[in-house]
Formats: structure tokens, sequence, C-alpha cells
């Protein structure tokens, strides 16, 4: 037992001395999850500006589950620590609150990206880095119901992320006001695959038994329309649905070029990342920020894909 | 090295081997971090608070499930249950409950609680009234259970995130404290002064808790049945023990106590979610095991077990303060708990 | 007459089964479709080849709780590093690295249990989270994906009309099947999970075929990743997380005895097309997937109450 206990402790402390680098600026960073493929490229980015600019910037989001307490948890543990600025994309908008309260009260500037928090004084949060995810469905819907003929009946099926989340109840309600605008749609059905590629094929292969006629899929991230267009492939149905995604990440984006899905929208997730840090360093040099620094927005199509391809893969 | 071995031995007769663990990993930990950052009243407090919102209550459920040979599954579907039944009453926007908002938010609270609680007891009766009366193992029925509780706080969410605003009494529950002190800290050229909990009620719930079930594990029939069913079931039963009753309240009191865990959860967050509390039953067996249990039954006790919750906390907090990768974190203690058990089967082989 | 008796439980399964299937094509005539059917087998097909593993386990009275671990980590491993040219001589060389990974982690889970006793649970729910872990680790949540056509054919393919996973899950039925009942192995595992103390007694090496059942369960393990990843084409650490207790679930429904040494692969059988058959039909019938989780918890409960081998009274 001793020896086994020497031994952890020694390889802990070896892995901790790697950790250790002192910079200017020390930021925490806390995604929804440890382990989707978008939140990697946001993180990416944020740590690698953060180094060009000075500012050391720490990952600690949620390892595999979209928890909120485990978000809670990871911001009292930085206000321990410490840091300059903590830098969060709530997993739930209503449950981060208190949390952030904590924070603003430690003199810890909160800066959110990706999704808003509902915090209850508009000061606490220094500026909201990203686009707004109502707005996001409702344009990238809106897009997709115009490449059908006027007149022609839509008959719609919606890939839902994770109901527990912010983030797809506002592009939900943003892809519904849209629904609510176009008499054509169709909803026949909505379920969740928790942005995941394997769930979305998965649900998207029930669908396929189970509708004959569906001319539209709204994933609402590019990895589950990626799944979604798998299962449609298996099926032999390509020709008879498009497909839209959400993110613009590099395989969604590389997905729209090959024709695979139709259009998918422009987060942005590095520049999320990167502006946020940027905004950080600004701030605590004493500056002033915007209340939201807009990020992305745009539907990506097959004609603007290739600019974004490349701004991503640089 | 022979004396020094004894020594250890001889020492860990009087302080259970858990608490060197502890302790060996604040040592470490304080080391890494820095003992002035690490060691501050804020972060222990802060360790505490998390422990007792998370992990830390929940373990005293596994820890009685465990003790009577078996596992609770459903503990962390309960958790998710409890708490979005709290939330749903209190955020009710028609009929009575409506008024008492604003009329009597006390007994608004009391309502709450109280019939989160009895959710607690109710899913866990479920659990109870099955295995109790069969021998299907734990592990099925309660995964089971797992399976509706976070269906029905799903279906009670309605698709999205209850947030309770305005309710300081209720956060009080989870977020508050009953006496502060001020700490001033040094953050690079700023000077700020921060007040610091240092009787957080979730914290105080947990012991008073922890020490009820002491007491009810030493003093009381039902402890001592708890005891000798895992220790040796068919000889309980032919003493004359009734068994069944003994097995149904334990898994009823699991719920009830995962209940409390949703409750302070929900107040901790102002808001519920289904998602909240997932996987904490996974947590709990690690804690009481890693406390002590054995999963043939009968070991262990409810300090014990706490200790075993600490561990869990520590080590995630220390993880995160380093900032080390969540994912060695889950490394460490899926390690951890495979070497303390295995160090205990090894000790117990040995006599 | 005494064989209809001897496959009771069985049958009587199965007519559960039948019962379920008719009444969903009754309410849904979509449901009895040929491409449903089929679909349904290649859903439940990776539930299967799982299901299969942890019932090794199960009959010797343990369980497996880390298949879907092994699972992200040998799909992982494959995305990143076996997968490093496109020849099919690196990809045999890929699947064979996958194979002896995922038999390297049921080894550790068979020494925890049948070197240092450790309770089946607990061992593996621990390896489970450092091989999780590490799969976490080693892609720093990324996902690889663009497998070759020759890969993604092993679990996306189909011959004659018939999905390649099915095939895949009939063959390793077979072979387990066969292991289980005309060898010395599958007698050991059912003396082993009856009684211990009386299979030590009678000269059967105990840790051995302990042994032997966590490294088979590892390796199917290994084989369901491959088929999964190939099918999904792309490799990420997340997935699995439900596979072991769905995995589970199926075996208990089937009538595999916690207890160890009762059971058999056609009780898995049944029990993972049961499983799949209330998820799938309550997507055609339209029901809320919240629904579906609890809809499974339910039947989970159902099935082992109604077993007349596990429901009768303590004894």
């Amino acid at each position: 037992m001793k020896k086994l206990l020497c031994m952890l402790l020694v390889a802990m402390l070896a892995l901790a001395c790697v950790a250790a680098v002192a910079e200017d600026y020390e930021v925490t960073l806390i995604l929804k999850d440890n382990t989707s493929a978008g939140w990697r490229y946001l993180a990416a980015a944020a740590i690698a500006t953060g180094d060009e600019i000075g500012v050391k910037v720490t990952e600690n989001s949620p390892l595999e589950t979209q928890d909120a307490d485990q978000q809670y948890n990871a911001v009292l543990d930085a206000i321990e620590k410490e840091v300059d600025a903590i830098i969060i994309a709530p997993v739930d908008s209503a449950g981060i609150v208190p949390a952030i309260e904590k924070a603003v009260e430690a003199g810890i500037p909160v800066f959110t990206t990706n999704t808003r928090a509902f915090v209850n004084n508009e000061d606490d949060i220094v500026t909201f880095v990203g686009v707004g995810n109502e707005q996001g469905g409702y344009d990238i819907a809106k897009y997709m119901f115009s490449q059908f003929p006027e007149g022609e009946p839509i008959n719609l099926i919606i890939v839902d992320g994770n109901r527990t989340g912010q983030t797809t109840l506002d592009r939900i309600a943003g892809i519904e006001r849209a629904i609510a605008e176009d008499d054509r749609v169709t909803l026949l059905d909505c379920q969740e695959a928790k942005f995941s590629r394997a769930q979305a094929q998965e649900i998207m292969e029930n669908f396929l038994v189970k509708y004959d006629d569906i001319d539209l899929v709204i994933a609402l991230n590019d990895e589950m329309a990626i799944g979604a267009y798998n299962a449609i492939v298996a099926a032999n149905r390509v020709d008879e649905m498009l497909i839209s995604g959400f993110d613009g990440t590099p395989e969604g984006l590389q997905a729209v070029l090959d024709g695979q899905i139709t259009a998918s929208l422009n987060q942005d997730l590095p520049g999320q990342g990167s502006e946020a840090v940027k905004a950080v360093k600004t701030w605590l040099d004493g500056g002033d920020v915007e209340d939201w620094i807009v990020v992305g927005g745009e539907v990506c199509t097959p004609e603007n894909a290739p600019a974004l391809l490349e701004k991503l893969v640089k | 090295m022979n004396e020094l071995k004894s020594g250890v031995r001889r020492l860990t007769r009087v302080v259970p081997m858990t608490l060197l663990l502890l302790a060996g990993m604040v040592i470490v930990f304080s080391a890494l971090v820095g003992p002035a950052k690490y060691l501050k009243l804020s972060n222990i407090m802060n360790v505490i608070s998390q422990c007792s919102s998370g992990v830390g209550i929940v373990a005293l459920a596994s820890f009685l499930a465990i003790c009577s040979t078996g596992v609770d599954l459903s503990l962390g579907g309960i958790v998710s249950l409890a708490g979005m039944v709290t939330a749903r009453i209190l955020t009710a926007e028609t009929g009575t409950l409506a008024g008492l908002r604003t009329s009597a938010p006390g007994l608004l609270l009391a309502i709450a609680i109280l019939a989160s609680l009895a959710v607690g007891a109710l899913m866990g009766s479920l659990n109870g009234v099955i295995l109790s009366r069969t021998n299907i193992p734990s592990f099925i029925i309660t995964l089971g259970n797992f399976k509706i509780c976070e269906t029905l706080s799903r279906v009670l969410a309605g698709g999205s995130t209850v947030r309770i605003s305005n309710m300081p009494q209720f956060e009080f529950i989870g977020g508050g404290s009953l006496m502060s002190v001020s700490q001033t800290v040094q953050q690079g050229a700023r000077t700020s002064t921060r007040m610091i909990g240092i009787l957080p009620v979730s914290a105080l719930v947990m012991v008073l808790l922890y020490l009820l079930f002491s007491i009810i594990m030493k003093r009381t029939r039902f402890g001592t049945y708890v005891y000798a069913i895992g220790g040796n079931y068919e000889a309980t039963e032919m003493s004359g023990v009734n068994t069944t009753k003994t097995r149904f309240t334990v898994f009823l009191l699991g719920g009830v106590i995962a209940a409390v865990t949703g409750i302070i959860l929900t107040s901790r967050l102002t808001a519920a979610s289904a998602a909240n509390g997932l996987g904490l039953e996974f947590d709990g067996i690690a804690a009481a095991v890693v406390g002590g249990a054995a999963m043939t039954g009968g070991r262990s006790t409810p300090w014990r077990t706490l200790i075993g919750a600490l561990i869990i906390s520590v080590l995630r907090n220390g993880f995160s303060m380093v900032g080390m990768a969540n994912s060695l974190q889950m490394i460490a203690i899926g390690a951890v708990l495979i070497i303390v058990v295995a160090v205990d089967v090894a000790k117990n082989r040995r006599r | 007459m005494s064989a209809i008796k001897k496959h009771l439980d069985t049958l009587s399964r199965l007519a559960v089964l039948i019962v379920m299937f008719v009444l969903l094509v009754l309410v849904s005539p979509s449901f009895g479709t040929l491409t449903n059917i089929l679909n349904v087998l290649r859903v439940s097909s990776l539930t299967l080849i799982i299901a299969t593993g942890i019932a090794l386990c199960m009959l010797v009275s343990g369980i497996d709780l880390s298949p879907g671990a092994t699972i992200a980590l040998t799909s992982i491993l494959f995305g990143r590093y076996f997968q490093m040219g496109h020849s099919t001589g690196e990809m045999v060389f890929g699947i064979a690295g996958i194979l002896a990974v995922s038999a390297v982690i049921g080894a550790a889970n068979g020494f925890c249990v049948a070197k240092l006793s450790l309770p089946p649970f607990l061992a593996t729910y621990g390896i489970q989270q450092i091989v999780r872990g590490l799969a976490y680790l080693l892609t720093n949540g990324l996902v690889y994906s663009g497998f070759t056509e020759q890969f993604k054919f092993i679990g996306g393919g189909s011959i004659l009309g018939i999905h390649t996973p099915i095939i895949f899950a009939a063959i390793l039925l077979i072979i387990v099947g066969f292991l289980l009942n005309k060898t010395t192995l599958g007698r050991r595992i059912y003396a082993v999970g009856s009684n211990r103390e009386s299979a030590r007694y009678s000269g059967i090496n105990v840790t051995g075929t302990l042994m032997m059942s966590y490294i088979l369960s590892g390796l199917i393990a290994g084989f369901a990743g491959i088929v999964y990843t190939s099918r999904l084409n792309c490799a990420e650490p997340t997935i699995g997380a439900e596979f072991a207790q769905q995995a589970i679930a199926a075996a208990a429904i089937g009538g595999i005895s916690f207890k160890g040494g009762h059971g058999n692969v056609f009780g898995i059988i049944i029990g993972a097309l049961m499983l799949t058959l209330i998820t799938n039909g309550m997507t055609l019938l339209g029901i809320d997937s919240d629904w579906q989780v609890g809809a499974t918890g339910v039947i989970i409960i159902l099935a082992v109450l109604i077993d007349r081998n596990t429901a009768k009274k303590k004894v």
C-alpha cells in the first residue's frame, strides 16, 4: 500500500510540474464538455491566442456529461485559484448564475461565450462573445426553407441536441419561429441525439423507416447532420431530402463542400475562443469591451465554405 | 524497513487507512498548488460545500445499500427527480401554490421540501418493495428505477430548465451559510475583501445526517439488523429478524437521502435540470467503498463513508486547482478505487 | 415433453417477444416491413454482441461494466494510430491491434477479479474509468473519421441485403453457443458459476476459467468496437457510454442469471431484440424520446420480476 501510494504521489507531482508555467494573466476557460469536437476547436483557439498575447488559458470543462453542477464547481475552483478572469459557456444559462455572482463577489470578471447566462444584473458579465443561438436557428431554417420551390409542402425532421441545455432550447425556438412564418412546413418529428454523430445516425435510421416523405432534416450541429447523412446514404435515399447542420466545424464545412449537407450555420467556434481571450486581455489591461462581441452568424453554403474552411485550418 | 512497516501498521490500527490517504492527498495538493492558496479557509469551505451538494450525502445512501449487500443505482435519478419536483412546486404558476409564493413563502418552501422528500421515499420504496421480497439483484432493479426517475424528471421539466428566482429562503439551503468571516485576497495589484461562509447550510445538513445515521447504525435495532444482514443473511433471518422490513427501510431511506441532495443541488444552482445529479450513484458507491465498505456487506460506518466522500471531493478539487486534464482525474479515481479495494481484500484474506 | 419443460423458460420469453411484435405490427403497419425488421435486427446486433460478452461474465457470477469504455478506447486507437495507411495489410494490422488491446483490458478485469478477488462490479467499474479516461486523454476530444471503403464495409455493408453487423452477431452467437454447450471451457464456466466451491473440489481451475471469461468478454467488446467504428465511420471518445447498461439489461431480460450458472445464447437474443423493439416501436408510434428511457426501465424491472428463476422469494 505504502509503495503504491508513493508511486501515485510521485506520478501526480510529475504531472503537475508539466502544468505549472506562469504567464502574465491567468484565465480559466469552462466549456460545456471535454469531448465534443466543436468545443475542442474553441479551446484550442483560445489557448493559442492566449499564448500569443500573454494570457495563460487553463481549461476546466465537465468531462463527459453536460453537467451544470460540475461547471458550478469549476467556477468555484477558479475563484480559489485566484485567476484573473473566467470565460464560460454555460450548460444551463440559469443554473450558472449563482456561481457567476460568487465570482463577481470575489472580484473576478466573468466573460461568456457561445451561450448567454441569465444573470439578474447585466453588469455581472463583462461581455458575451458569439452568435445569438435563437437567431442562428431562425436563419438556418429560413435558408433551408428557401431552397424549396414556392407552394410545395416541406416535411421537416429536427435532430435535436440535448433538451437539458440552453443552446438546444434557443436553436429550437429560432427554428420554431421560422416554421410559424412559413405555412408550407410540417414538423414530422423531433428527437434528441445529444449532439452525437452516433446517436443521430441511429435516430435517423428509425425516422427513415417511419416516414416515407421527408424533405428536410435540420440537425442542431454538424456532427449530427453528418450522422443523419450516413443513415440516409445507407438507406439509398440521398436524393429525397436536404440536410442542414450548425456550428461550421471543419468537418461540417467539408460536408457542405462535398454536397453531403446543404448548409450549416457558422458559429466560428475558434473565433469565439480567440475573441473571448482578446476581450479578457483588453479588459484586464484597463480597456473597454463591447457588451456583445458578435462572431460568425452567417449561413455556410458551398459558395463561402472554402473561404471559411481556409480560415479555420489556418 | 521492517520497523517502518510495523509502525505504519500500528498507525493504521489507530487511524483508519483512508484518513491517512486523505491527509496524504491534501499534503500533495498543497505542495503542488502552494499551501497559501490551497489550504486557505475559503478553499477548504469550497471543498466541503462541493462535497455536501454532490457525492457527500448520496454516499450515505450508497453505504446503507452496500452494507446490506446491495447497490443502489437509482440514487442519481432520484436526485434529479426530487430536485425537479422542488423546483416545479416553487415555480408553480397557477392554483393555490402560486398564491402561496407571495402570501406565505415559508409554507410553500415547506411544501416543496416535503413533497420532494416524499417523492424520494416513494421511488426508494419502489426499490425496497421488490428487493426486500425477492432475490433479484439490486443492480438490475435499481437500474430500471433510475431510468424511470430520469424520465419522470425530464417530463416534469417540460423540455427546459426550471429556473427559480427571487426565493432567498430557498437559495439559503444550498448557497447560504450561518456564519461568515471576511477574508482579504491579494490578486495581483488588486485587493478585495470577501465574505467566506464558515458554516454552510448544506454542509451542516450533511454532518447532521451523518451524525444521525451514526447513532442509528450504532444504537438502534435497525442499525444492528443492517449490519447483521450484511454479515450473514441466512443466520439473521433464522434468528427471527424481519429482514424484509429492514431491507425495505434501507432502500426507502436511501431515496429520502438522495432527495435531500436533490433539494440542495437545485437550491445551489437556483435551477433544476433533468441532467442534474445523474452519475452521482457511481460516485456514491466509489465513496462508500473507498471509505471501507465491502460489497459483501456488513462493513464500514457512516463516518468512514464521509471520509471516502471527502477523498473524492478533494481529488476533484485538487486536480482542478492544479489545472490537470479532467481525464486524468477520471483515471485517478478509478485507480484509487481499485487499489483501496485490493488492499482491503488482501488484508482480510491475511486475517 | 421433458425437452419442452427444459426450455419452457426460453419458450415463454420467445412467446412474449412474438406477442410484442404482433401488437406493434397491428398498431403500426410500417413496423412489419422487411426494411424495418432488418433495421431492428441491425440495431440490436450491437447490443447482442456486447451482451454475449457480458453474459460470459454473468455466467461465472460476475459482471463486466467496461465494454462501453473498451469500445471507445479501441475505436480511438484505431482512428489515431492503427489506421496509418490505406492498404489491406495495415487494416488487418489495425484490427489485430484492437483485438490485442481489448484482450489486455479483459485480462486486467480478469486479474482483478480472479487473482486479486475484487468484487467484479467494483473491479470492472474501476477499470472502465481508467480505460475511458485514457480514451479522452488520447483524443483530446477530437473525432477521427474518414476510413477506407474496405473498413467501412465491415460494419456498414450488406451481403445479399443483410447488413453485415447482423451477420457478425450471428457468427459470434454460433461460436459462443458452441463454446458454452460443446466444449470443456463451456462446462467449466457453468460449473464455476453454479457453485464455485464444488467446482474447485472437482478439480476445475477456477481462476483460469474466470480469467478466460473476462478475456473473452474484453475480446468481444473489441470486436464490437471494430464493427461500431466501421459503421459510424468515425471514432469519438464518448461512444458507448450506455452500451454496458443496455447489454446488461438485455442479458437480464433474456434470463441470464446474476447469480451465475444459468442462461443461454437464445435468451440473449430474445433480450436484445425485446429492448430494441421497445425503443424502435416507440419511435414508430411517435412517442417522445423522453418516455422511451423510462419504458426501458419498466420493461427491465417487469422482465426480471416475472422470471421464475430469479424472482422467487429469498431462501
